[in-house]
């Protein structure tokens, strides 16, 4: 997906290679004239700056290697301490500065200027809400990007003052989101936002759960709580823990999450506790174990365009177990070995 | 925000514990724009020994971190505007935006430098190496050219490609945490 936009942005700037302008520049080896060329590009549009920001960031951070074998913390305050200690005198002589915490304030209003322009939620007359009741639900947004919710999940679209896409979610639900670097597409959810440029992933957020949890399948998602954040790429998973409040990454290791669209469950010798889990999260169920003994009960079965009384069905079949629903609630009881 | 305290001037104690967990993250960020170490070490001390000649002025609290992290940056980029080693304002500092250091995160920097690892052990051999000079011994296209025996072109198009490959490895990753980092502190 990155290739492509790359690509187009390459096709969009026919005339100018900016890939090898900015390496030049960067790397200290562009004439004048090259470097008023990146000038001109790079003012051109808010994407073209962007991407020289990032272009700039990578170049940066590249050299993050370097330095931590290098130096010896103790040595290097061992110097600063008799420097500190050796202009005492003196310093208290000095007169005051001001000027300091101007500096400071200035720092601090950018910073907070800069939160508010990404996550006010301003504008709101163009709000699309989508609920999804007992059944999957498909919502393309007019950038492209597409939402598909599980049962009984809400969500709010709206564009921000300053162009970006925010997303109010309450539920579950996979999103696929087009990619526009100018405008971050951020979703809100209990507390937590997730923040992506152009990506898909799974976004967890059921009430009655105790951990929000976002699933990635291509690009790259941070996911941010009261000060914690994780980044998160392809085959990762970001895990907050509602009691403890601990946001944690992870590999993710489950290949069932997206089973509410897919109608796939594939398990390879899955503890029962687990494909209860699953079901549960497939189908907004609430299905639970009669005893902790019944959670070790190893399950191999793959369910295709299965209802959830067909597998329940199936699990009693094939472990000797009982499901019996009542209401809203269906309890599996028995044992197995 | 944290409430600024009242009388809450820094001790030497704290000072100390501040300078030995930042002085090492302070130096990594300074050197992303001086390039030599020598250099990034004595403009992280100059910035300490300012920050304690002026406690009177600062409350240990978090602010403190940040305008470690803002002076470093703005010492550095005079330092490149003295050597005149900068060749454009707007390039250099006009278009800098959000990029307050996140490198007070010390998980964001561990798990940067794994990434940014990654990405380079992705490059092919010869754009690997060529990127290196550049980036970390700081050789010209020309000297590049010279000591590998290939030409100034080739040198160019290894380091358009090893640019974009990082860019695609790490860019969404960067910016993200750009944009974390300005809302970090709200």
């Amino acid at each position: 997906m990155l290739n492509h936009a790359i690509k187009k942005m390459k096709e969009d700037n026919k005339n100018i290679d900016y890939l090898e302008l900015s390496s030049k520049y960067l790397s200290g080896n562009a004439t004048d004239a090259e470097v008023q060329q990146l000038e001109t590009w790079v003012l051109a549009a808010p994407s073209n700056k962007k991407e020289f920001l990032i272009l700039r960031q990578a170049w940066l951070k590249a050299n993050t290697k370097v330095v931590d074998k290098a130096i010896n913390v103790n040595e290097e305050w061992k110097a600063v301490e008799q420097q500190i200690s050796a202009s005492a005198k003196m310093v208290a002589l000095k007169p005051k500065r001001r000027g300091l915490f101007l500096k400071i304030a200035a720092a601090v209003a950018v910073l907070v200027v800069a939160s508010l322009w990404l996550f006010q939620s301003g504008g709101g007359e163009n709000k699309l809400t989508v609920f999804s009741e007992s059944r999957l639900k498909e919502q393309k947004l007019n950038d492209g990007s597409q939402i598909a919710l599980n049962q009984f999940s809400t969500a709010s679209y709206s564009v921000g003052a300053d162009g970006s896409r925010q997303v109010q979610l309450k539920g579950d639900a996979f999103f696929d989101v087009a990619r526009d670097t100018s405008r971050p597409f951020v979703i809100n959810t209990q507390d937590v936002n997730i923040t992506v440029l152009g990506t898909s992933f799974y976004v967890d957020s059921r009430h009655q759960q105790d951990n929000i949890q976002v699933i990635v399948s291509s690009g790259t998602v941070a996911m941010e709580v009261g000060g914690q954040k994780v980044i998160l790429t392809k085959g990762e998973v970001g895990t907050y823990v509602k009691s403890s409040q601990q946001l944690s990454e992870n590999t993710n290791d489950d290949p069932n999450f997206l089973a509410w669209k897919t109608k796939r469950l594939v398990y390879e010798n899955e503890r029962l506790e687990k494909v209860v889990y699953d079901l549960n999260r497939t189908f907004h169920a609430n299905v639970s174990l009669a005893n902790s003994d019944l959670n070790n009960c190893p399950i191999t079965a793959t369910y295709q365009d299965k209802s959830l009384d067909a597998i329940l069905r199936i699990i009693e079949k094939t472990l000797t177990l009982k499901a019996t629903t009542n209401g809203q609630q269906t309890v599996i009881s028995g044992t197995c070995n | 925000m944290p409430e600024n305290k009242a009388n809450n001037i820094l001790d030497k104690a704290t000072f100390e514990v501040l300078f030995k967990s930042n002085f090492v993250h302070l130096c990594n960020f300074a050197l992303q724009f001086v390039g030599d170490m020598d250099t990034a070490r004595d403009i992280t001390q100059k910035i300490f020994i300012h920050l304690w000649e002026n406690r009177a002025q600062m409350n240990p609290d978090k602010a403190i971190r940040s305008y470690l992290f803002t002076s470093v940056k703005n010492r550095c980029l005079n330092h490149i505007r003295d050597q005149k080693k900068y060749r454009s304002r707007i390039l250099d500092v006009d278009i800098h935006e959000v990029d307050i250091a996140f490198e007070e995160d010390q998980l964001a920097v561990d798990e940067l430098q794994t990434r940014i690892d990654l990405a380079l052990s992705r490059l092919p051999e010869k754009c690997r190496q060529v990127f290196e000079l550049s980036r970390f011994e700081q050789k010209k296209y020309q000297e590049i050219a010279d000591k590998l025996d290939i030409s100034k072109k080739t040198v160019e198009a290894h380091m358009s490609r090893a640019l974009r490959s990082l860019r695609e490895d790490l860019g969404d990753y960067l910016y993200l945490l750009l944009l974390l980092s300005a809302n970090y502190f709200y």
